[in-house]
């Protein structure tokens, strides 16, 4: 895994190392196209010059006036340019600065090139000028050719066409072409200098909030379960991976609390018992006690085994099913059935109390579950529902077919307001300690209930007004096995 | 010496205050932490057994007021719960000791006499009065090596008494030291008491000691030099 910082600058000073190589390439190429052809106008004007100093006279002899050419670099001595005329037969008719080479030339228009000459490399534009006797211009040329006595050892020709090449050497030009080259090279090392090292103090200074992001994260652990990373100083989309992780950390520090309170909740319900199994037989060693004594000592122990017994009960089997990912047997269950039978295990509780329990079931309610676990989790709400149901009151255990198919437990007891209603499925927890605690009940039995819904791919829904009664309902309907 | 419990598991607390009167101690009990709380605030008891998990107020918030209000009542806090934390933080509110459940009651009558001990000024469980000698821990009084045998009211009113040497107590305090709620008020019962104690002390000791201040209440003078 390569760092954030090498995975944003590897490839954008490429492409804009790229992009400045490209464009130093291109103005290069541009710079020197552009001189070539200046130079080449400048050395066709030149041909053109020297095509005007060919004169043909009356006679047909050729003249060469150097001083009609009317440039002044082929004028003069200046030793950097030259020229030399050819005619048709490919004789030398004039030269400045030795002849060239005649040129393998149809005739067409202008030809440029470069080549060596005496040593030099020399660009010359070769172009075929024709030029006519005297005579022949018409009267109305303004510019006719100057009157010339043909000289006697030049050959004669009656109209002429010759092949003008002027040359000048490339020196100052590709002098002119290098220095731009250096230039451009230390232009372009200069700005990808600098690019990188803005890009390096930019990207950062942008990434010195993931840095201190990780150093907060460091921080984070069962030692410090209220600190968080700071949302704000940083990019807005690593912002929203902070919040994630926020949010991800306040989840987990929420399980952990739960947990914590859960493992300190069971020590507490442990350790009382245990606290007063032991007082009761250390006082009772104290000193000599009567048999009725002793025996009062002896029930009050077995009691507190009985109810060790029962927490360490219920509390394995939270554990068990809480490991347990899945229903280990899944078969066709009768809900009516169970309703038919929790019923009648709870009827002598609620008849002693004084609360009507009644059964509305349903020939046959057939989900797909296990039997025991869900004769376990109704029998745990109707024990509650006549818990909490006074005297007179009434508690219905419904099953129901059909798409609905599933089992309500409701009574007419005191009800639950809102606050305790989210955490009435905690493990450990009891709307109203104190009476509770003495009645002997541990707050696991809705636990254990809704453990056991969750198991089957559902969850018990409450519905509950304080004071008027609660409807707990398990909806088979909606089961979802993974 | 009167103690007062605040434990809200009714099994424990039953024997737990059983066990403490056995060893002459006067003990009220508190089911949960406001009760416990406003019987500690009445400054009638020489101790408190608190737990710190309690159904209305927890037990370091009962601790966390008291203190708040003035008091400096000596607290021995009863803790079911694993944390180290939990003690120390017990011990920071102010509690004097801590016991974790399940504990031996052995220990914390050994605790509630070193605390005792402590809070009165002495070193050791005993207590002492020119010639005469009381052993808190083993609930016998001496005068010159020879024992004064006292009931248990009578041992306890002459404790109440020598731990505040020089103070006259009146006999509702003396009542609230001895005795615990269960005591059908009647502070005749305390004039008879001291009677007898006077008489036996006496009989060993040549003098009766304990002082009448009248309309009042007793007192024991200092020992004299």
């Amino acid at each position: 895994m390569k760092s954030l910082r090498a995975r944003i600058l590897i490839p954008l000073l490429s492409l804009t190392g790229l992009v400045v190589c490209l464009s130093a390439w291109g103005l290069d190429q541009a710079m020197s196209t552009e001189l070539i052809r200046s130079l080449d106008a400048k050395l066709t004007v030149m041909a053109q010059g020297v095509g005007s100093a060919i004169e043909i006279d009356i006679y047909g002899n050729v003249e060469f006036d150097p001083e009609d050419i009317g440039i002044s670099e082929l004028e003069g001595n200046r030793d950097d340019f030259f020229f030399s005329v050819h005619d048709s037969k490919g004789l030398v008719a004039a030269t400045k600065n030795a002849p060239m080479e005649p040129l393998e030339n149809e005739r067409g228009p202008a030809q440029f090139r470069r080549m060596m000459h005496q040593e030099n490399s020399v660009r010359t534009c070769s172009v075929w000028v024709d030029r006519i006797p005297e005579d022949q211009w018409d009267d109305d040329e303004n510019d006719g050719p100057e009157e010339v006595t043909p000289p006697s050892d030049q050959p004669t020709v009656q109209s002429g066409e010759f092949l003008i090449t002027v040359g000048t050497m490339t020196s100052p030009l590709d002098a002119t072409i290098a220095s731009f080259r250096r230039k451009m090279l230390i232009g372009a090392t200069v700005l990808l200098a600098l690019l990188l090292s803005i890009s390096l103090f930019v990207v950062s200074r942008a990434l010195r909030g993931v840095q201190r992001l990780s150093r907060e994260a460091d921080a984070i652990g069962p030692q410090s379960p209220n600190s968080r990373l700071r949302e704000d100083g940083v990019a807005r989309e690593v912002q929203h991976l902070v919040k994630g992780l926020n949010r991800a950390v306040d989840r987990l520090a929420a399980a952990h609390e739960r947990e914590k309170r859960f493992s300190s909740d069971v020590a507490h319900e442990l350790r009382t018992p245990l606290s007063a199994i032991r007082t009761h037989c250390e006082v009772a060693l104290r000193r000599p006690r009567s048999n009725e004594e002793l025996r009062e000592s002896l029930e009050s122990i077995l009691k507190s085994c009985v109810r060790l017994g029962a927490l360490v009960e219920k509390m394995l089997m939270l554990a068990r099913y809480q490991r347990q990912s899945q229903l280990l047997t899944r078969r066709t269950t009768d809900l009516s059935l169970i309703a038919k039978d929790v019923s009648s295990l709870h009827q002598a509780e609620a008849m002693t109390k004084g609360v009507k329990l009644t059964l509305e079931a349903d020939n046959e309610v057939i989900v797909q579950g296990d039997e025991e676990l869900i004769r376990e989790a109704i029998s745990n709400l109707v024990h509650n529902a006549v818990r909490y149901t006074p005297s007179q009151g009434e508690v219905v255990v419904k099953t129901r077919n059909g798409s609905k198919s599933g089992i309500e437990v409701r009574d007419t007891g005191i009800g639950i307001d809102q606050d305790h209603q989210k955490k009435i499925f905690d493990r450990f927890y009891r709307v109203d300690e104190s009476r509770e605690h003495a009645s002997g009940s541990f707050g696991l039995g809705l636990a254990l209930a809704q453990e056991i819904a969750e198991l089957h791919g559902t969850r018990i829904h409450v519905e509950s007004t304080a004071g008027e009664g609660s409807r707990f309902e398990i909806d088979f309907a909606t089961q979802q096995f993974d | 010496m009167r103690l007062l419990v605040v434990e809200d598991d009714t099994d424990l607390a039953t024997v737990l205050v059983q066990g403490l009167r056995e060893e002459e101690f006067a003990v009220d009990h508190a089911i949960d932490g406001l009760d416990g709380l406003h019987r500690a605030r009445s400054g009638e008891h020489d101790l408190v057994v608190l737990d710190m998990m309690l159904p209305e107020l927890d037990g370091s918030e009962v601790l966390t007021r008291l203190r708040a209000a003035g008091s400096s009542i000596p607290v021995i806090i009863l803790t079911a719960r694993d944390g180290v934390m939990d003690k120390v933080a017990g011990l920071r509110e102010g509690a004097d000791d801590y016991m974790a459940k399940p504990f031996s009651f052995e220990e914390l009558l050994a605790r509630i006499r070193a605390v005792l001990r402590r809070f009165h000024g002495q070193s050791r469980n005993d207590i002492t009065w020119d010639k005469l000698r009381m052993d808190l821990d083993g609930r016998r009084v001496f005068w010159d090596g020879t024992e004064i045998v006292l009931s248990r009211r009578e041992f306890q009113i002459m404790e109440a008494l020598l731990l505040q040497q020089d103070r006259v107590l009146s006999r509702t305090l003396i009542i609230e030291h001895a005795y615990d709620e269960s005591f059908d008020f009647d502070s005749n019962v305390i004039d008879s008491h001291i009677a007898k104690l006077r008489r036996k002390l006496k009989l060993v000791a040549g003098s009766p000691i304990i002082e009448t201040v009248r309309r009042v209440g007793y007192r024991i003078p200092n020992p004299p030099a």
